[in-house]
C-alpha cells in the first residue's frame, strides 16, 4: 500500500520525507517554479536550505525523466549526458556539494553521476569526463570556462537541462561573475529551455543580481523568505569605556575580554578584517594561554592551500574550537559545527556582518548570533549602526561589472576554440549579459580585432593572431599553440606580485608580497601562518624561512585588505551620530551608543556632532601646518577621492602642496601654515559635474592605473600568466607590468584596455559612482564649521595616520619645471 | 623647446642629449648604448604582448639623430640585441630595410645580450669591436667597470635611473651618470626598466626628460 503513498509524492517530496524532513514553503515555491519552467534566484539565510530548494526541481525532472544519451553507447561504459550543471566560486567546497547532492541521487536510486570538476580534479577523471560528462556536474567558473572552450561543447551541453549557481552573490560583482554570465549566456543558445536558479545572500538589489543570473529580458522569479531565523547582534564592551583607544585597528587592547568570552567546549570562529590582524591576534592569544594550541588555528588567504584546508578539516571534525581567520572564511565550510561567532573590528558593511553571523547555528530556524568587539571608540557606534540596518533591512547591493572588454577578449577566444562563432551571432548573445547590455558594435569589433590580428600595435607577432576567421566569416582557432597556452590561462583570477614562504628544505607555507621580504634583513623574526620565524635568504622568488624561538609582533603587510564601510552603513552611521546629536525624532540607543556617549560629549565639547542634513568641517592650525577636516562618513576610498578633487579645486586659486590623509569617517587636507581653508571652502568645491576628468587630474591616476593594467593585460590575455617551458625570467618579466603599460600609453594610447585599467582605478580606488552620490549630499548639505583648538575624537584619527598621500598635478615637464625651481629655492636658502 | 647638456671629459665636448644618446662632436660620433633590439619581440614570443612599435620607434629616433646631427659614426656600447628569440626574420628584415638608407657607420662593442650578434652583423652593416675599444682620450666597454688612469671610460649596460623628489612630487627618470674617469650611458631603448645605480661622491647625474637633460643637484633629492 505504501507504493500508492509513495508515485502520490514526486522524487523531491520523497527524498525529504525519506529524511524524516518537511519542505519550508520556500522550497516548495522553488520546486514548483522550476516545474513550470522559471528560471530565477533564491535568496534566503545561509544553512537555511537554499541548495535543496535549487535541487528539488532539477532532482525531479532527473527522476521523471530519463536520460536521453548524446552518443551511442560505448562498450563496458554507460551512456551519459549532462543534465544539471552547478556552479561553485569555491572549488574547496565542491567534495560537499557532491555528498550533498549524491544524497537524494542513491536514496531515490537514481541511474546518475554526481561528479566533480575543478582544478582539483585527478587526471584519470578529467580524460573519463572528456569522453563523457556525469548527468550532475559541480563546477567551477574556470573550469566551466575551460569546459566551454572543446570543439564539440556545443554538442555536448545540448541536453543541459539546468543550472544551478551558488554564491551569486559572491561572484555577481567580479569578473568571474562576469566570466559566469558570458557562459551562460552561451549555454542558453546551445540548450534553449535550459533554467538558470542562483543561490544568493541577501542582497540590497535582488532583483538585478537575479536578471544578471537569468539574462536577456526574462523575468526572474525570486525567492527571497524572510525566514524565522534572526540575528542576534552582541557587543563585547570594554570594562571601561575609556579602554577604547580614539584610533587604531587592531584592538588587541581588548584582548583580555576576549580570552574570557572564548569558551573551549564551545567551536568558535573569530573574524578579523586584515591578515595582519589575523596573525597579530592567532600569536595574542596563544601567548596568554599556551594551552590552547592544539584547538586553536589560523587562517587567511595567503596562507598555503594544503593548510587552510586542514584547518577547515579540523573545524568540521570539531577538532579546532577556534579559528582566527578573515573573510577567506566568509564562504564554505557550511556544514561546520560553528557554534559561536565574533567579529573584531567593524564589519564594515550589513551583508558581511549577516554573512559571518549566518555561520553560526548553521540549521534552519536556529539563532545566528554574533559577537562584536569594537576596536576603538567610533567602531561602537558603527556596531550599532549594523544592528539598526539588520533590524529595518538596510543591504547593500552588488552590481555586475559593466563592460570589461578584457574578459570579453578572453572569452572570444573560448568561444573561438569551443565550436567557432559567427561574429554577428556572438555581438547579439554577449549583449544579452547584464555586464556586456551596453556594449557597442565598435568595442566588440575593437575586441575582436585584437584577438584575431593583434590590433594596433600587436599586428607584427604571428602569436597574438589568435582567432582566424575562415572565408564563411567564422571564428576559429587554428594554432594547436595557441588553444594550449589559452586553456593554460583561462580565468579572471590574477596571481598577485608574492613570495612562496617555505621552510628550508621542508614545506611551504603560503606566500607573502615581494616588497615585504624586500625589507627583511637575514635573521629577521618575523609572525606569519601563525608561527614565529626567521627569515634566511630570498632565491629564485621563495623566501626560506626557519622556525624561530621568542616573540615578536611584526606582521607581513598586504596591500588593499581593508575594506571601505560600506554606503548603507556610512549612512547607519551618521544617522546614529543624528540621534546623538539630538537633532534626529528617533532617540537610538543602545549599549554601544551609552559606552560611546563620552566620546560624544568630547567631540561635541570640542566642536560639534553632526546633525541631520549637516557636514562637519573643522579647521585648525598646529605645528604641522593649516588642517582641513571634512567628515562624510562615507569610507575611506570615497574620501580619499573627494580629498583629491577638493585639493585640486582650491589649489587652483592659491597652489600649496597637499597632504591628503582618508578614513571612513572624513578626510584631512593638510597645507602649509596659514593656507586660508577658511576663505576658499565652499559648497561648489563639491560640485559633481565633470567629475571624471577632474578625478583623473586630481590623482597621478597612471601611477596607479599601472598596476590595475596588470589584471586586465593578463585577463585579455596580452600576458600569459602561467607559460610552459619557459625559463623562470617569464615570471620576472611578467612582473613588470608598470614598464608594460608605459610601453601602452606611450605606443598604444588608443587602446581600449588601457581606458579601461584607468575606470577600473577610479571604481576601485575612489568607488568613483559612489563618490558623485556623496558630493551630490554633500553639496546639498549645511556645512558646519568649527575651529576646536586641539584634535577632536574624529579628527584624531586622521591625524594619527602617517600614511598621507601628497599630491601634486600637471604633465612631466610641468612636474620638472616646478622641481627645479624647488631646488633652486633650497638652494638659495642654504647659501 | 628641446634642451641639451654640454659636459667636458678629459678636455673633451659632448653634448648630452634627451634622446637617450651623447654626442661627441669633434669625432663627429654619436654614443648609444642598450637598443635591445627585438626585445618586444622576445616578449611576444614569451606570450607578454607589447607593442611592435617600441622597434620602429628605437630605430627611428637613432635614425633622425643620425640626421640632424650629421653624424658620420654611430658608436654602440653594448647590447644592441636582446635575446636570440627576438631575432625573427620580421626583425632582421626590419632592421636591415632600415640600415639601407642610413649612411653612417656602425661600431659595437659587443654586451653580455650580443651573443647572437654575429649572425646579423653582416646584414646590419655593424663593425664589431672586441670588448674593450680605445679611441683618442675615450676607452669604451659595455659594463662599467674601474676605469684605466689617463682616458675617460664610456659603458652602458646600467640602465641608470634617478628618483627626484621636490616637494610632494617624486618621478623615476633614466639618466647619464658621470664620474671622474667612467660615464654610464642611457639605454637608449624605451622599453627597458629603470633601475636606481650606485652613485659615488663625485658622480653626477643627468636626467632625462622629454625635452630636456639637466643636472640633478648633488645630493640627489631623492624621493621618501
Amino acid at each position: 500500500m505504501s507504493f500508492e503513498v509513495e508515485t502520490s509524492l514526486d522524487a523531491a517530496e520523497r527524498f525529504f520525507a525519506g529524511q524524516g524532513w518537511t519542505p519550508f514553503p520556500f522550497q516548495q515555491q522553488a520546486w514548483d517554479a522550476y516545474r513550470d519552467g522559471r528560471s530565477g534566484l533564491i535568496s534566503v539565510p545561509t544553512g537555511a536550505g537554499k541548495t535543496y530548494a535549487a535541487f528539488g526541481g532539477p532532482l525531479r525532472q532527473l527522476a521523471e525523466e530519463p536520460s536521453a544519451p548524446a552518443d551511442p553507447p560505448k562498450r563496458g561504459s554507460r551512456p551519459r549526458s549532462i543534465r544539471v550543471l552547478y556552479i561553485t566560486p569555491l572549488r574547496a567546497v565542491s567534495r560537499d556539494i557532491e555528498l550533498a547532492l549524491s544524497l537524494p541521487v542513491q536514496q531515490l536510486g537514481l541511474r546518475v553521476d554526481v561528479e566533480s570538476r575543478t582544478g582539483d580534479t585527478p587526471s584519470a577523471v578529467r580524460t573519463r569526463q572528456r569522453k563523457s560528462l556525469p548527468e550532475i556536474l559541480i563546477t567551477t567558473p574556470e573550469s566551466l570556462s575551460l569546459l566551454l572552450s572543446y570543439a564539440d561543447a556545443p554538442l555536448r551541453f545540448r541536453t543541459l537541462q539546468s543550472v544551478i549557481v551558488d554564491e551569486w552573490h559572491e561572484l555577481l560583482a567580479s569578473k568571474r561573475g562576469t566570466q559566469v554570465e558570458l557562459a551562460l549566456a552561451r549555454l542558453r543558445v546551445w540548450s534553449p529551455g535550459v533554467r538558470t536558479w542562483a543561490l544568493s545572500a541577501t542582497l540590497g538589489n535582488l532583483e538585478a543580481a537575479a536578471r544578471a543570473a537569468v539574462g536577456g529580458d526574462a523575468e526572474p522569479d525570486i525567492i527571497a523568505e524572510k525566514l524565522d531565523r534572526p540575528v542576534e547582534i552582541e557587543t563585547l564592551l570594554p570594562s571601561e569605556p575609556r579602554q577604547l583607544p580614539w584610533a587604531g585597528h587592531m584592538g588587541i587592547r581588548m584582548l583580555p575580554r576576549v580570552l574570557e568570552a572564548l569558551d573551549p567546549t564551545k567551536t568558535t570562529l573569530i573574524f578579523v578584517n586584515t591578515r595582519a590582524q589575523a596573525e597579530l591576534w592567532h600569536g595574542a592569544i596563544l601567548a596568554t594561554r599556551p594551552e590552547w594550541e592544539p584547538i586553536t588555528a589560523l587562517h587567511h588567504g595567503s596562507i598555503d592551500r594544503a593548510e587552510r584546508e586542514h584547518v577547515e578539516g579540523g573545524l568540521k571534525r570539531g577538532d579546532l574550537k577556534f579559528v582566527i581567520a578573515t573573510s577567506s572564511l566568509d564562504l564554505g565550510v557550511d556544514f561546520a559545527p560553528v557554534e559561536r561567532v565574533l567579529q573584531i573590528g567593524s564589519p564594515k558593511g550589513v551583508a558581511r556582518l549577516l554573512q559571518r553571523a549566518g555561520r553560526s547555528g548553521h540549521r534552519p530556524g536556529e539563532t545566528c548570533r554574533i559577537v562584536c568587539v569594537p576596536t576603538h571608540a567610533m567602531e561602537l557606534v558603527e556596531v550599532a549602526a549594523v544592528r539598526d540596518a539588520v533590524a529595518q533591512g538596510v543591504i547593500e547591493p552588488r552590481l555586475s561589472q559593466h563592460k570589461p572588454l578584457d574578459v570579453l577578449a578572453q572569452h572570444m577566444v573560448t568561444c573561438a576554440l569551443g565550436g567557432g562563432f559567427l561574429p554577428e551571432e556572438l555581438f547579439s548573445e554577449v549583449r544579452t549579459t547584464a555586464a556586456f547590455a551596453g556594449l557597442t558594435r565598435e568595442e566588440f569589433d575593437w575586441t575582436l580585432e585584437l584577438v584575431s590580428r593583434g590590433g594596433a600595435t600587436l599586428a607584427a607577432y604571428p602569436e597574438f593572431h589568435k582567432v582566424a576567421l575562415d572565408e564563411s566569416g567564422r571564428a576559429g582557432v587554428e594554432s594547436k599553440r595557441t588553444a594550449q597556452l589559452h586553456r593554460l590561462n583561462i580565468g579572471t583570477i590574477t596571481a598577485e606580485a608574492t613570495v612562496a614562504v617555505r621552510f628550508v628544505g621542508g614545506r611551504s607555507l603560503g606566500s607573502i608580497e615581494e616588497y615585504f621580504v624586500a625589507g627583511l634583513r637575514k635573521g629577521q623574526k618575523f609572525m606569519f601562518a601563525g608561527r614565529v620565524l626567521e627569515f634566511v635568504r630570498l632565491h629564485d622568488m621563495v623566501a626560506y624561512v626557519r622556525a624561530a624561538k621568542g616573540k615578536t609582533n611584526f606582521t607581513p603587510h598586504w596591500a588593499g585588505t581593508r575594506l571601505p564601510i560600506s554606503e548603507s552603513l556610512g549612512a547607519g552611521v551618521r544617522s546614529m551620530l543624528e540621534s546623538a546629536s539630538g537633532s534626529s525624532r528617533s532617540h537610538a540607543d543602545g549599549p554601544e551608543l551609552r559606552a560611546a556617549s563620552e566620546l560624544m560629549r568630547a567631540q561635541a565639547a570640542l566642536s560639534a556632532v553632526p546633525g541631520r542634513g549637516q557636514t562637519l568641517v573643522e579647521m585648525f592650525d598646529s605645528r604641522d601646518g593649516s588642517h582641513l577636516f571634512v567628515f562624510p562618513f562615507d569610507g575611506r576610498l570615497v574620501h580619499g577621492g573627494i580629498g583629491a578633487l577638493l585639493a585640486l579645486r582650491m589649489g587652483r586659486t592659491h597652489a600649496t602642496t597637499f597632504t591628503v590623509t582618508a578614513n571612513d569617517y572624513g578626510f584631512e587636507l593638510l597645507a602649509e601654515r596659514g593656507y586660508p581653508f577658511g576663505e576658499l571652502f565652499d559648497a561648489s568645491l563639491f560640485d559633481a559635474t565633470d567629475l571624471a576628468a577632474e578625478a583623473e587630474q586630481s590623482v597621478n591616476l597612471s601611477e596607479l592605473a599601472k598596476s590595475q593594467f596588470r589584471e586586465v593585460a593578463r585577463v585579455s590575455g596580452l600576458v600569459f600568466q602561467t607559460y610552459p617551458g619557459t625559463p623562470k625570467s617569464a615570471r620576472q618579466v611578467s612582473a613588470s607590468s608598470s614598464l608594460l603599460f608605459e610601453v601602452f600609453e606611450q605606443f598604444d594610447p588608443d587602446n581600449l584596455l588601457l581606458g579601461q585599467a584607468r575606470r577600473e582605478v577610479l571604481e576601485r580606488q575612489f568607488e568613483q559612482t559612489r563618490m558623485a552620490r556623496t558630493l551630490e549630499r554633500l553639496r546639498q548639505s549645511e556645512f558646519v564649521r568649527t575651529s576646536p583648538d586641539r584634535p577632536t575624537p574624529l579628527s584624531f584619527p586622521l591625524m594619527a595616520d602617517r600614511f598621507g598621500t601628497k599630491l601634486a598635478h600637471g604633465t612631466l615637464a610641468e612636474r620638472i619645471d616646478r622641481m627645479q625651481a624647488l631646488w633652486q629655492q633650497e638652494a638659495a636658502r642654504h647659501a | 623647446m628641446r634642451e641639451t647638456l654640454t659636459i667636458e671629459v678629459v678636455d673633451e665636448c659632448v653634448e648630452l642629449l634627451p634622446e637617450r644618446a651623447a654626442w661627441w662632436r669633434r669625432r663627429r660620433t654619436l654614443l648609444v648604448s642598450d637598443l635591445h633590439l627585438g626585445k618586444e619581440q622576445a616578449f611576444a614570443t614569451l606570450g607578454i604582448g607589447v607593442p611592435s612599435s617600441v622597434l620602429d620607434e628605437t630605430l627611428a629616433r637613432l635614425g633622425r639623430c643620425v640626421a640632424d646631427l650629421g653624424a658620420e659614426r654611430v658608436l654602440v656600447v653594448g647590447d644592441v640585441l636582446h635575446a636570440r628569440h627576438g631575432l625573427t626574420p620580421a626583425v632582421v628584415d626590419r632592421v636591415s630595410a632600415w640600415r639601407q638608407n642610413l649612411r653612417v657607420e656602425i661600431g659595437v662593442v659587443p654586451g653580455n645580450h650580443d651573443r647572437d650578434l654575429a649572425t646579423v652583423a653582416a646584414s646590419w652593416r655593424l663593425t664589431t669591436h672586441n670588448t674593450e675599444l680605445v679611441d683618442g682620450p675615450f676607452r669604451f666597454v659595455h659594463e662599467p667597470d674601474a676605469g684605466v688612469e689617463g682616458r675617460f671610460t664610456w659603458a652602458g649596460h646600467l640602465h641608470p635611473a634617478v628618483a627626484l623628489a621636490a616637494g610632494s612630487d617624486s618621478v623615476r627618470l633614466p639618466c647619464f651618470r658621470i664620474g671622474p674617469r667612467v660615464g654610464v650611458l642611457p639605454a637608449f631603448s624605451r622599453f627597458t626598466g629603470r633601475t636606481g645605480v650606485p652613485v659615488g661622491p663625485s658622480d653626477r647625474l643627468f636626467a632625462i626628460a622629454p625635452d630636456r637633460v639637466f643636472a640633478v643637484p648633488s645630493p640627489a633629492p631623492a624621493s621618501r
